[in-house]
Order: C-alpha cells, then structure tokens, then sequence
C-alpha cells in the first residue's frame, strides 16, 4: 500500500506539531455510513469466497479431530506422565489471552474517554468472542471423560456431592463464562443503533426482517439514546474488572499449584499484561489486512490508531519481559533449589529453544516499536505483530508444559512431544477463529460507524474552541 | 476333555472339607469348574451354552439383552447346586507351591468363585519368609494366558486326547527300548518316584535333566560326593564376599527364604548382631551389587582369576596347605586387578573364620565353584556359615549324555516334559536339528513353541494351579502343590504322563501325590480310608508342608583331590570382549516371554521395558563407538543432563563369535565391567505367539555348553542402525536432591539423626507451617508405610504384587514409549558417584497420601478426597480426567488412563471405536473383584490396598455385632506389596498406634520423608540405608556418598 | 418509516414468549427428574421366571430370610438361594406345582444339571460400589431399611431408591436406622415413634461405635 505510506508520512509529520483528527479529513458522515455499510450490502468479493472455504475446512478438520479424541480418548494427543497439560492448556490460555484487548478497549479506554478507541472497537471486541469461544473449546474437550463434565456443574445430583471450592479450575470456569456473557452483551448493546441503521438501509425483506429484529426496535429517539448511553456506561463498568480478573483467574490454576515454574505469586499481573499485549497483536494482525482490503477504511482507522496500538503493545511487552526477569530474579532469591533447577532448565534445557523464541517475539522484537518508523510503517507493525501472537503462544507452552516436564523427582522427568491430532485441533481453532471473523465483516458494521461520526470534527459542536 | 478323577468316599469331617480334594472330587464341582471355561468345552465342541457358563459364574451377574436404554435387564443366576465352602463374594484360601528349579516358592493362593486371583507366600513354611519374588506373582497370568496351547497334536494336526492316552498306553506294554526323557529340574519326590518305576519297567532309559540357568550341582558333587546340597548360613555370616552370585535374587532359583537370613544382619540400629559387611564382585550391576559395601568391576570370565588371587592372599594368611596345593593346579591368567582390594578384602575374611562367607555364581566354571569352596574351607566356614543337607533328588543325566544317545541313534522315543530345548538348549548342540532324527518326539508344554514345531507329539501341559504335584524346598522340606481348578485346557500334567508309562490307565494325581505322601510321612496304615492317614493327609494340605521333613544334616566332607583334578581340567581365558549371558529379570531364562505383566515390569537396573539390551561400560562403549543416545552425559552423571527424553534408541550391534552373529540394542550402564558385555536370556523368540513378535534379542545361538555363564573372544560391530527402546526412567542422577539418604556406618554412629540434615531445602527451612488449619483426622486408625532404604534391594516383587492385587492394566511397549506407563508402584534408580564405578540406588515410589495433599485441593469434582484414616482416597466414578491432580503431585505418582486399555486390543489402541471391544473370558478371570477395573479417562494411583482395609475392617465389625467395635482389634492384613517383599523392606499399618511396628520406624532415627519442606505430610516414611565399609579398602572413601562427598548440607 | 416486519409477526412476541416459558419448564422438570435420587427406579417390578412369593413363605409361613439367604450374615453378597435349597422343602411340598416348574427343570430328578433358575435383578448396584450386606446386618441395620416389607410382597418390588445420595443420608445419621439386634430380621418391627427410634439408634451408635464411612473409600475402591 504503497500511497497509504506516502500518506502515513505526511500525517506522522503533521502529528508532530498539532494533535492529528481521528478520521482523515474530509471523509463525511454520510460517508462513513455509506461506506461502513456498504462492506455488508455489497455481494461477497472472490477473495472472502476463497478466505472462508480455507478457514472453514479447517473448522470441520477441527471437528473431526475432537470426534477422534472423544471416541478414543486423550491419548490421542501428545500429552503424558509426567506432562499431563501440554497443547490443550496451552491453546486455551492462549485464545483467553487474545480475548482480552476487545473489551479492554471498549471498556477501559472507553471510561478514560479515549476516543481513538471508536474505529477500532467493534472489531476488536467481536474478535474477543470468538477467541473466547476458541478457548472454551479446550478446557471442555481435554478432560477424560467429556461425558461426565456436567459434574462440574453445581446441579442437584442423586450423588448428593458437590464440587470442589477449593479447586482453581472451579474459579476459572466461572471466570471465563463471566467475561463471555458481560462480553457478548457489551458488543451487542454496542451494535444496536448501527444495526438499525443497516435495517433502515435494507433493500431486501430479508435484510429489513432481520436486522429489524436485531435492532430491537431502535428509532434514536432522545430518549432510547439517553437510555443507551447509561447502559452503556453500566457495562463498561462492569466488564473493566472482568478484563483484570479472568487471566488473573486463569493464572492461579498455576499459581495456586506446588510445581516450580508454576507455583508463583507474579502471575496474576503478568498474565494480564501478557493478555493484553497479545489481544493488542491480534487486533493488529486483523485489522491490518482488513485495512488492506478494504482502502477506505485506512481513513477511519488510521496509521495514528495504528501508532496508538503500537505503544500499547511496546508498554504492555515491556512489561511481560520485566515479568520474565523478575521470574528468574526469584527464582534465584527464593534460594529454592527445585526452583533455581526449573528456571536454570528453561534456559539451557532441552526447551530452550522455546524459551529463546519467547524471549525473541515478545521482549526483543516489540522494542523496535519505540522507533516511530516502525509504528507507522503498517508493514512492520505487521511483521511486529505476528512475531508477538507466536511469542505469545510459546510463552504459554514454557509455563503449562516445559514446568511439567522436569518438576521434583528427577525419576519421572519426561519430555513431550505433540502428535498430529494436538496440531490438527490447534489449527482447526485458528480456522473457527477464521471463519467467525469472516462471517462478522460480511453480516455486520466492522466499524462502530455513531461513534465514528461523533468524533468528525463536523461532530464538535464548538467548531472554534479548542477542547 | 473331561477327567473324571476317583474319589475317596466322602467323611464327615470338617477338615476334610477344607482340602481342595474333596472338593475338586466331587464330580459335580469338577463338572462345574470344567464347564465354567469356555476354552476347555469350545474345544470338545460339546455345546456350551451361555446360560451354563452363567450358571456356573455362581451369583454373578450377566447383562442380557438390553430392554431399554436406561434400565437394561439383569439376571441373577444362583448355583443350581451349592457348592461347599465356597461363599459367593468371599476368597477361599488354599497353601500350594510353585516349582522352581532349585526347589519349591511354598505359597497361598487365593481363590474366588473357584479361581485363583492372587498368590502370597506361605508363612507357615519353615522354607518361606511369607514373601514371593516378581515370577511368582506374575504366575498367576500365565494361568489364565489365552495364548496357552489348548489341543493335543500328532504331525500339527488336532487330535482327541484319547489318542495320546492310547499311544501312552501302548508304549507302556510294548516296553519299547531307545526311550529317553528330558525334563526340567524340579525337586519333586513323586516324580522321583515315578522315574524309578519306569527305570525298572525300561531298562537302559535315559533320564537326562536340563536347566538354561543351571546351578552349582556338578561342582558340589565333586567336591562333597554325590547326594550333598549346600545350604548358606547368611544370618551367622559377618563378612560376605560374592563373585558373580546374585544371591539375594535368588528367589526364583531357591525361593526367597534362601536369602532371608541376610536382611536382619544389615539392620544398624539391631543390638547383639553386628552388621554384616558385603563385598561384591561382579561384572554388571546386580540387585546384590546395589547392596554391596564394596563392590568391584570385574569381567566374569576373570572372576575365576579374582579368586585364585584372593586364595593366594588367604594362604598367606591362613597356610592352609589343601588351599595351597589348589592354587598350584588352577589356571593363571593375566590379568590386572586392584591388588590393594583384594589385599583388604582377604584381611577382612581371614580376620572372621567361620564368620565369613564365600559364594560363587552358580554358572561360573566348576574349577572355580571348588576354588571357593576351598576358600571357604580354608576359613573353616563349612559347618558354621555354609550346611550341608542331604539331597534325596537322584541325580540326572546331563544334557550332553542325551545329545550322544541321540547322534548314536540310541534313542527312539524322546518325552520332553516341559522346557523349550529347541530354543534355549547350549548351540554347539544343534538340538532343534537333532531332534529332528529322532523318531518320535513327544513334547509336553504350556505353549506351542520352537521345541513343538519340531516334535511329532505337541500335549499341552497343566499349570502348576491346574494339577497336583509335590516338591521339595531347597532346604528339604517336603511341600505339597494343590490343584486351583481344573486344567482350562485340558492340559495333563507330567506326573500323569508319567505314570501312565509306568502302566496305570487311569492315574489321578490326587493319588499319584498320596502315594509319595504315605512313604514320606511314614503313614502307618496306606488305606486311603483310614481316618488318621486323612487326618494328616488334611493337614499336609492345609499348612501346604510336612512338619519336621527337612533334609538331614550333612557335614562336609571336603574332597581336595577331586577339586585339583577339576582345576587341572581348566585353561585359562582368552582375552579379548566376552559376552555374559544374564538371567533376565523379566522373562527368566524364557519361560516368561508370553507375560505382559513381567514384560512391562522395568529392568531393576536399565529400566527398559519390553526389550532386553546389551550393557556396556562407559570406556568400552566409547571404544567401540557405540553412541548409545544418552552416553555423552555418562561423563558427568551427577551433572546437569539433558538425557531426558522418552524417544530412546539405542544402537544395534552385532556380537559375533565362531562364525555365529546376533544382534542387541546397545546401551550404556554405570558400573559395567570393561571389555564385558551382558546380554539377558530369553528374548528375541519369533512366531510363537503375538507377545513375543518384536521383543529383544536371541542370546542363546552365542552361548555353548562349555561355559554356560559367558563367552569369550567376542568381535562387536556396530551395524550403524538404531533400535527403539522403553525405557520407564532414562534420568540416573538424582540432581544432589537427596531423595534417596545413605551414610556410613561411622558417621551414622557419630550423627545418629544425619538425615534430617540432609535434603537441600528440608534442612535449611524453618518449619514449614500451614496458614490453613486442616480438619484433624480423627479416626482411631490412620494408616502409614515406612520404606527400609537398607533392605529394599529394588527386585520389583512389590511393583508385580500391585499389578495383580490392583487390577494395574498393561499398556504396551509403545505406550510406554510415550511414558504412559500405569505403574502404581515403581522401583526408581539412582546412580550416584563416577559413572564408571557409581553406587546403585533403588526407592520403592508410591501414592505417599499426604496429609496436606496438592491432589486434593485442585481436583474440581472432589474425586480424590482425604479420608478420616489419612488415605488419599480416588473414586474412579466421580472422575472426569482433568488430569490437574497428576499434574500438582511432587512424587508423580498419578496414572492416567490415556486409553481403554482394558477394552481394547494393545496394537490397536488408536483406533478408537474401531477395535475390538473387550477381553478374553480367561484373562477376565485373574482380575481381583474387590477393586473396581478402571476405565479410560480416569485418574488412578496407590489407595494402600484400601480393598484390603476395609476387608479388615468391616470383618471387625463383623465380629464385634453389637458390642463396641473399637473393643475388637483390626485383624492382622498387610498390603500387597508388603506381604510380596522377600526383604522385609516394607512395613505398613497403625500409625496412631504406639506399639504398632510402623510407628516405632517412623520415628527411628534413620526415618525421614521426601520433600518435607513442601509440608504435604507424607503418610509414607523412607529409612535411610546405612552401608558398612572397610576403612582399609581402597575406595572406603566413595563408599555412603550418595548425597555427596559433604554428605548432604549443613 | 417504512414498516419493517409483516403483518404476521405482531403475533411472534407471545408466541415466542409461550415457546420459550415451555421449553424452560420442561427443561427444569428433566433435570430435577434425572438428577435427584426420585429417578432410580423405585417400584421397579419385573416378573420373575418362579412366582415366588415372599408374602407366603415370610409373612404366613413364618421363615426367616436367613433360611435362604443364608450367607448374609457373613458375606458381602446376600445370595440367592441354590435350586438345592427350594428343592429341600419342595420335593416334599407342593412337588408338582405347575409354578415350580422351572425350578424343577433345574434340579432335573437330583442331577442338578437342568437349565438354571435366571431370577431377574432388582436391586442393582453399579460395579463401583462394595456394598456388603454383613457390615451392615450385624450392626442393627435391617433388611428393611434398604428392601422395605419384602415380608409382605407378592412380587418383590424395588422400594428404596438406592442412589448414593440416599445412602449417605443414612451414613450420616444412622441412628434413623439402627435398630436392637434381635429386630434385624424382623421387617415388622418398627420403633413406636420417631422419637423413640432416634433415642434408641444414638443410644446403639454410641455402645457400638457405629460411626458409618462417609467418604468415598467406604464403597469405592
């Protein structure tokens, strides 16, 4: 994209001496519904055809994948004595990860009034659902016996027992459930008034039924948007703690355990941090060719939107690798041997190549994001991107499994190794995660299109003074 | 095949009742237990129906044909006639015996429904601790193997077993000449009987006797005359030095009994006997070479030249003139040895005449079995630590003889009653060739295998559970061995064949082993009715032995002459590699192959699985540029190593001497002898049964009659392919973590309560106290195990003990591959010191039911709880497979099942649905119906037998009725691996009971558990072990350093 | 504006409303059905091969249960009793009735060799669970706690629902069922009020220490 750089350029020059607008200038409000909309009304382009037969192929091999492990059992995947968590707690935290930025941005930065927060939001938060979803898979499809998971259900039961209180997996089931549904309510309240905008817009019956429907009956009546704003606001108080708690809660079911590597009390911040820091990543991993595909959207969400991201991503990365020293730096302080051997092993065992990459990905490449020629150059912050998803992912993979690989007795150390079914199911939720995503671009506004337009300057009703 | 066996009339006498005589004599019960196996009717092709096999299933329950989804419809069969003494839902008892070479495993077998499910040691018998070793737990599976040979062949075709009687019959009128007999060794009076019989009826009959893993036999008739066994003495011994004897293994050779008399002498904290010092030499490490206070590296075929250099040493010491002249007849060869130990050694045995101990491996040449005992002679031990007891077995001709009559054609009928000589027989004899000229070979045998394919006759063979025998134990004593059940296959046993040839159409073993019985016991009267002759006969049956039948003493005679001539016969050994051919811990000498229990049982030292391998030492594996995958980090065996990894291959080498080759898996073991290379017996076998496809290696085409025990001028290449290997544990240091304690005797002394200044974080910490106030256990019982570290000698008799007590399915070797192996309970080994000369570490691992345990408080469904007794208790129903427990327990100890490996074939694991469901009727047989079968997706782990507890228990209560229970006492129970034990290593019971054993151990000063500082309260208690070394020795230095030269910190 | 949905969807708000409060309520009455002890199936009664009753032979001929079931008392399983044992009465009595004739096809003249009696199960426990009839039997627990008056059944009829939840309630407070050891076998006995029964099961508990297990190795192992 080559003219959007020249663009970038101009603009980054600009912004060093007066605060840049959030949408390039001259794009109207009647503009921005036209074109938002338009991304839904048209017919499919080829390239969303061939996009979705990838992803969705991939989704039914996760199908059957999870068939296979169901019929056989968890011997199937890769996972032993003594690594009983390997691939499958991995993926999952890892997509509870991803599902953080969304709401964070919605909910956070919404309560801090950051407005740069308007474009991107919708997406980012869509994109929360559907790793929360690729996540949930794991943690119910891993246990030996998924016809028995209604025990963790707290049911009246003929057995007379209930669950165990005490357990992190208990807290983290609800955790999550929590977040999904505060979630899912958040991004629809959201999607309200612009849904009735596509219904107004509809041509089809079809169109105008459903999104009629869906739109719950919004007519922008003052009072409907006072209302609106209100619960609006509600929920955003309401997820921004959820945002912190649920990878905290994740976090315990390691921090709550005995094993080094895992048994740690820094893993609640650092969790988070890390979540954020790969939710940000994902968010630019999508936007960023959605960006490409659909040009005009470079003028709603801009190379500064980009520049933003891009410094969340620096802070929150550069706080993960603070976390990764400090581990090591306890590590060595606790005196513990047990907890000195693990950490000794991350780096020169028979993992460190996975410690390395972790290291790579996400403490070393981000640093570049302090240079403003990457932040704006979209290319790079791409490449940044990618790098920190994978970093991410194998930041997982060194806690969950490599702990378990050598803990206290040296006698049942074992090493572990993935099987073709642990890559198949990884890759099957990368394509359901695919696959949803395309399915909300085409059937839904990708960009919250009423918030855009409140802050057009046309919007300011004080077109003069400063704010 | 249906054997009616005549049955004494019925007595009203309760003992009676209680012998499985009568029972089995009933015809009805014969008639039930025939008919309760498919196998033994599918054969006849009589129709059995599935309502009889119910029917004779007595109270169980068979699910029939589903009436609805939610309620199928279930039935309750009764007997249709009751059946004494048997109570549905209750074990029978009943005292038997297993065969073994040198004798008989006096044991219990418990019975239930009418099958045997588990054995126990007889403590009864004066020739039993109680104990059994790996073999005989495992015996019970080979029982119910469905792979075992069900009809009778001529030619490989099925016949009726009517025919084989025929022939038997007709042989035995006809008297033809050229028969011959070749059996295996057994010490059993009836069959001695027998043999005579028929040596009258056929003059010029050869009876010739062959054991792959044979004994001392030969020498000691050399060297004490005919009809002399020696029997050692540990408990009198102060100082024991081996050369290439695994004595303390010997349980599958002598019974465990035979070694008993050593533990109590390594007990420290015991007052009045000292503790006995054990040198060792060997050539790879053995469980005795783990116990060892000093232990020396050394080539078995120089093990010969080791004890001529230590006689000399004892001559100078003791001039003993019969020694002296010996040592000028023995063979010298050069060879370069640690004099100073030898020096030291031969000190330290002078210095206790009659208090020391020499023994020699079994298989080690004669010339050298007579060189110790001249040794032993010399320090006038014979009559203090070694006995000599009258052996009754006549003696046999050797192998060899028979392989002459039968190149000479002497030799027209062959019966070869058990063994496998077409596989295992010496190779310069070509038996599987030979065999073929000879004109009839008949082949009684639990399998088909190599020895069948060559006969005209296959019979199959009775278990030892299936038919009545009898045997005496390695001191004598006169043993019976009971009949379980009837053969499920219609196997016949030797003793029948035998006494068919002698001219008795319908022989029972029932009178068969009466008969013996009547001469033995001196029973005045021989009417089968006479009250008192079945009164005894009773109690013969119901203590498993005959009172007062051990042998005579003998005093011995030493033969000095007889012992030069032997020297004089031998040369010396040649240079170069030798190759020692081992007893595998697995498979013994073979007979094993076909047991998954034993195959997956690890290696007490490689831990390999499923495979034997070739051992190496360091140096030579390096020399030889075998880069077994984990010998680079040998160089630094305590060091940081990456060794870990389950993806284990190994290098494939080819041995090659006198024109023959084999291949082996090479590996590299700490403490191998250079220029030695061991490889075990027994693998390798191919096309005999779907177990054995793919299992090791063929050691026995490399090994010749001349020296049973190792052969010498080996040429070792390598092949430059790799061999994949299972191995349960492949780390060896134990990271200076001091799991496992050890000290010396003197520091001990100095520093009674040295362990709990060992252990990096345990002894540094402050007491780790709990912020949570944990509910206290309140009940009156609260169970606990303490681990003697002294005695546990790693044999794994507990680790099979487990499996058959607790249903512990066998997953396959590449399951294990995949470290899926189900072990409750596994035996881990350390090596500790330079990996060329290390000490061996063995610790028994299991469940350690924390108090506080991290299991229990991460499981989210609460199916593994904490009981008011302290059990860490696991309900296999409430489990949905989270794995989280296994993931948080220090120790793991945790099995998960990955697979249905109760349900589905193990080559097919993977196929899911797929497979076939289900397993074989018999092998459904030897499961223990007091523990539920576990199925996939479930966590499972060590429960300390609670089947057993609260059989105790609720008997308890049973007997108190309406009183108060806590007035009655817990009966007397033991845990399964506790009762297996042959060392009296470990102890469980009462901890809240001050008088309790346990509680005195788990306080004593050696008590200490692992990974205290992470304050889960571990319920089992490890005893350091204590080593005895000789400061004069050279490497007294190295000796009790396991947890390092400052011997942990402080 | 213009109107989105057609005239036919002014209905869809209570239709959808009535949908959804049915599917709620059938939702809610299978889970509480399913889930709760209710659901094992009390008053299950399948008809036997042999019209045995018990209602005969207990109530009006007075036997004792331990005249069959004879190992009650000393093993886990209370048996069934062996075509042996009817055949010890009824060779006597009745020997031709047309009800026994299965039995009779079983005992087939003494051999004992006939097509056994398939008696069909009522009171089925899952292979997990040890229940043993003579921990409990010996204690003061009666037949009837677990079987109700089988004493008076014509056709034995699951009357309990056996779920684990219904044995702990018992585990938890026997002194709801103990009862004096002589009464054991008596299904009629019956304690003259709650009160008293509470009174005389603390009293037996305490003399006997009956303190029933309460966790899972009690009847899983």
């Amino acid at each position: 994209m080559a003219e959007g750089t020249v663009i970038s350029v101009e603009e980054s020059a600009r912004a060093a001496v007066e605060r840049q607008p959030l949408v390039a200038p001259g794009r109207t409000m009647g503009w921005i519904s036209d074109y938002v909309s338009s991304i839904v009304e048209s017919q499919s382009p080829r390239w969303w055809w061939v996009a979705i037969s990838i992803t969705g192929s991939l989704t039914l091999l996760l199908l059957a994948c999870l068939t296979y492990l169901v019929a056989t059992g968890v011997g199937v995947w890769g996972n032993n004595h003594p690594v009983g968590w390997a691939w499958d707690i991995t993926n999952f935290v890892f997509w509870i990860g991803i599902g953080h930025a969304g709401t964070l941005i919605s909910a956070i930065l919404f309560l801090t009034r950051q407005k740069w927060r308007t474009s991107i939001n919708r997406a980012a938060e869509a994109m929360t659902l559907f790793a929360v979803i690729c996540a949930a898979i794991y943690p119910t499809m891993h246990v030996g016996r998924v016809w028995m998971s209604w025990f963790l259900i707290p049911v009246p039961n003929a057995n007379g027992i209930w669950q165990n209180f005490r357990s992190p997996l208990m807290w983290d089931g609800f955790a999550v459930l929590t977040y999904f549904l505060v979630s899912v309510l958040f991004w629809y309240t959201g999607l309200i008034p612009d849904l009735a905008t596509l219904r107004d817009r509809a041509t089809t019956k079809v169109r105008k039924f459903f999104y009629g429907i869906l739109a719950l009956g919004w007519r922008g009546g003052n009072r409907q948007w006072r209302h609106y704003e209100m619960a609006y606001l509600l929920l955003a108080g309401l997820s921004t703690p959820l945002v912190l708690s649920v990878h905290s809660v994740v976090s315990f079911d390691f921090a709550a355990s005995v094993i080094p590597g895992w048994h740690t009390t820094i893993f609640p911040p650092y969790f988070v941090a890390g979540a954020i820091f790969g939710g940000f990543a994902m968010v630019l991993t999508i936007l960023i060719p959605a960006r490409a595909v659909y040009r005009p959207l470079g003028d709603l969400i801009t190379v500064s939107h980009i520049d933003k991201m891009c410094k969340v991503l620096l802070f929150t990365g550069s706080i993960v690798g603070y976390a990764y020293l400090m581990e090591m730096f306890m590590a060595w302080y606790s005196g513990n041997p047990f907890e000195r051997a693990t950490f000794w092993y991350r780096v020169t065992g028979p993992y460190w190549w996975a410690y390395a990459l972790m290291i790579l990905c996400n403490v070393a490449m981000p640093q570049l994001l302090w240079f403003r020629f990457f932040r704006t150059h979209v290319i790079w912050v791409f490449v940044i991107a990618m790098f920190a998803n994978v970093g991410m992912w194998f930041e997982r993979f060194v806690i969950v499994a490599t702990s378990l690989t050598r803990d206290f007795l040296p006698s049942s150390w074992g090493m572990f190794h993935p099987t073709w079914v642990d890559i198949a199911t990884f890759a099957g939720t990368l394509g359901l995660f695919g696959t949803l995503f395309l399915l909300f671009i085409r059937f839904l506004p990708m960009v919250c299109m009423f918030e855009v337009k409140a802050v057009l300057p046309s919007a300011n009703p004080n077109p003069g003074g400063k704010h | 095949m249906k054997r009616k066996l005549p049955h004494p009339p019925r007595e009203n006498h309760p003992a009676l009742w209680r012998s499985f005589a009568e029972l089995e004599n009933t015809p009805e019960f014969a008639h039930v237990i025939e008919r309760e196996f498919p196998g033994g009717t599918a054969r006849n092709g009589s129709g059995l129906t599935k309502r009889d096999f119910v029917k004779l299933m007595g109270a169980s329950v068979a699910l029939t044909a589903l009436t609805g989804c939610r309620r199928p419809e279930a039935q309750l069969v009764p007997f249709t006639k009751g059946v004494e003494w048997s109570v549905p839902g209750k074990f029978l008892y009943y005292a038997t015996a297993m065969p073994i070479r040198g004798g008989a495993m006096p044991l219990v077998a418990s019975t239930v429904d009418g099958r045997p499910t588990k054995l126990e040691g007889n403590p009864l018998h004066p020739a039993s601790n109680g104990a059994t070793d790996a073999f005989a737990q495992a015996s019970v599976l080979d029982l119910y193997d469905p792979h075992r040979s069900r009809a009778v062949k001529r030619g490989g075709r099925d016949v009726l077993a009517g025919e084989f009687e025929a022939y038997l019959a007709q042989i035995s009128e006809k008297r033809p000449d050229g028969l011959a007999f070749l059996v295996e060794r057994k010490n059993s009076p009836t069959r001695d009987r027998l043999r005579g019989e028929l040596e009258q009826r056929f003059p010029g009959l050869i009876w010739s006797e062959y054991e792959p893993l044979g004994d001392d036999r030969e020498a000691v008739t050399a060297a004490f005359g005919p009809g002399v066994r020696l029997v050692p003495k540990f408990e009198r011994a102060d100082v024991i030095l081996a050369l290439d004897s695994d004595f303390l293994s010997s349980a599958s050779e002598y019974g465990p009994a035979y070694a008993a008399g050593f533990y109590p002498r390594r007990n420290p904290d015991q007052l009045g006997a000292p503790m006995n010092r054990l040198y060792v030499v060997e050539n790879h490490f053995t469980c005795t070479g783990g116990m060892a206070d000093h232990r020396y590296r050394c080539k078995a075929s120089l093990v010969g030249e080791f004890a001529r250099r230590l006689a000399t040493r004892i001559v100078d010491l003791t001039n003993h003139s019969g020694l002296a002249t010996l040592l000028g007849a023995a063979p010298q060869t050069k060879a370069d040895f640690d004099e100073k130990w030898i020096a030291e050694c031969a000190a330290d045995l002078a210095r206790n005449p009659g208090r020391s101990l020499v023994l020699a491996g079994g298989q080690q040449p004669a010339w050298v079995q007579g060189l110790v005992f001249s040794i032993n002679e010399a320090l006038g031990n014979h009559g203090m630590t070694i006995l000599g007891v009258a052996d009754e077995a006549p003696p046999a001709a050797p192998l060899g003889r028979l392989v002459e009559a039968i190149r000479g054609g002497a030799v027209k009928t062959l019966f070869i009653l058990g063994g496998n000589p077409a596989y295992n027989a010496p190779a310069n004899f070509a038996l599987r060739d030979l065999l073929t000229r000879v004109p009839e070979v008949v082949r009684v045998g639990l399998f088909e295998d190599e020895t069948s394919a060559v006969s005209e006759w296959h019979v199959p063979a009775a278990h030892y559970l299936e038919a009545w025998g009898d045997a005496r134990t390695f001191e004598g004593t006169y043993t019976a061995i009971q009949p379980m059940l009837m053969p499920l296959w219609g196997g016949v046993s030797e003793l029948e064949v035998l006494a068919r040839l002698g001219g008795n159409a319908q022989p029972s073993g029932l009178e068969l082993v009466q008969q013996t019985y009547r001469i033995l016991s001196g029973a005045a009267s021989t009417d089968p009715k006479d009250a008192v002759f079945l009164q005894g006969w009773s109690e013969f049956l119901r203590n498993g032995f005959l009172p007062g039948s051990q042998a005579t003493a003998k005093d011995l005679a030493f033969r000095a002459t007889e012992v030069v001539r032997l020297a004089e016969a031998a040369a010396p050994v040649e240079a170069g590699i030798e190759l020692v051919f081992l007893q595998s811990s697995s498979v013994d000498d073979g007979r094993y192959a076909n047991n998954s229990w034993l195959q997956e049982t690890p290696d007490f030292e490689t831990k390999v699985t499923w495979d034997n391998v070739a051992l190496v030492s360091p140096a030579t594996a390096e020399r030889l540029g075998i880069r077994a995958n984990n010998f680079g980090l040998l160089q630094k065996v305590t060091a940081l190593n990456h060794e870990v990894d389950f993806d284990m291959v190994a290098d494939l080498i080819t041995l090659n001497a006198g024109g023959v080759a084999i291949e082996a898996a090479a590996i590299v073991a700490p403490g191998h002898a250079d220029d030695s290379i061991s490889l075990a017996l027994g693998y390798g076998r191919k096309g005999v049964s779907a177990l054995f496809e793919n299992v090791g290696f063929d050691a026995y085409p490399l090994r010749t009659s001349e020296s049973p025990r190792f052969r010498t001028a080996i040429s070792v290449s390598g092949t430059g392919r790799t061999y994949p290997l299972a191995r349960t544990q492949e780390h060896k240091s134990m990271e200076g973590r001091d799991l496992f304690r050890e000290a010396t005797r003197e520091r001990y002394k100095k520093n009674p309560k040295f362990v709990q200044s060992m252990g990096l974080v345990d002894a540094h910490n402050p007491p780790t106290t709990s912020l949570y106030e944990h509910p206290r256990l309140t009940a009156p019982e609260q169970w606990g195990m303490a681990i003697d570290l002294n005695t546990c000698i790693g044999c794994s008799a507990c680790a099979v003990a487990c499996q058959a007590e607790n249903n512990v399915p066998v997953v396959g070797k590449a399951e294990v591959r995949r470290n899926r192996d189900m072990a409750w309970m596994r035996i881990d080994r350390y090596f500790a010191g330079s990996p060329e000369n290390p000490e061996m570490l063995a610790q028994a691992m299991l469940c350690q039911h924390c108090e506080n345990a991290p299991c229990e408080s991460v499981c989210p469904v609460n199916a593994t709880v904490h009981s008011e007794e302290g059990l860490n208790l696991m309900a296999y129903n409430r489990c949905i497979g989270t794995r989280y427990c296994a993931n948080n327990c220090p120790w793991k100890v945790r099995r998960f099942n990955y697979f249905d490996y109760n349900q589905r074939p193990l080559e097919e694991l993977y196929w899911g649905p797929l497979a076939p469901k289900g397993m074989a009727d018999s092998l459904k047989m030897v499961k223990n119906p007091n523990v539920t079968v576990r199925m996939r997706g479930v966590m499972e782990k060590c429960t300390f037998c609670i089947q057993r507890i609260e059989e105790a228990k609720i008997s308890r209560m049973v007997q108190a009725g309406p009183r108060n229970k806590y007035d009655v006492p817990v009966p007397k129970f033991q845990t399964a691996c506790q009762q297996a034990c042959p060392s009296d290593a470990i102890v469980f019971g009462n901890i809240a009971d001050p008088k309790d054993r346990v509680t005195r151990l788990r306080q004593s000063d050696r008590g200490y558990v692992t990974l205290k500082y992470l304050n889960t309260q571990p319920r089992v208690t490890y005893l350091a072990r204590i080593k005895n070394p000789n400061p004069a020795m050279p490497d007294a230095a190295m000796v009790g350093m396991a947890n390092g030269p400052a011997g942990g910190h402080h | 504006m213009a109107n989105f949905f057609p005239k036919w969807t002014n209905q869809l708000p209570w239709k959808v409303g009535v949908c959804l409060s049915v599917l709620t309520v059938s939702i809610a009455s299978a889970v509480t059905y399913y889930f709760t002890p209710k659901y094992t199936k009390v008053g299950y009664q399948p008809t036997q091969p042999v019209p045995f009753s018990h209602a005969l032979h207990v109530d009006q001929l007075g036997m004792d249960c331990r005249t069959c079931h004879s190992f009650v008392e000393v093993a886990s399983h209370s048996n069934v009793p062996s075509v042996q044992t009817c055949m010890s009465c009824h060779t006597q009595i009745k020997p031709d009735s047309p009800k026994l004739a299965p039995v009779r096809a079983a005992w087939n003249e003494g051999k004992m060799d006939g097509p056994p009696v398939n008696w069909v199960r009522i009171h089925r426990l899952p292979d997990y669970v040890y229940f043993n009839h003579a921990a409990h039997v010996n204690r003061g627990v009666s037949c009837f706690s677990c079987h109700g008056n089988v004493n008076t059944m014509e056709v034995v009829y699951q009357h309990e629902p056996q779920s684990m939840s219904w044995c702990l309630d018992c585990h938890r407070q026997p002194e709801n069922a103990l009862r004096p050891p002589a009464e054991v076998f008596n299904l009629n006995w019956k304690a003259t009020s709650a009160h008293e029964q509470f009174q005389l099961g603390s009293k037996f508990k305490a003399e006997w220490g009956v303190n029933p297990p309460t966790d899972c190795g009690g009847c899983h192992r």
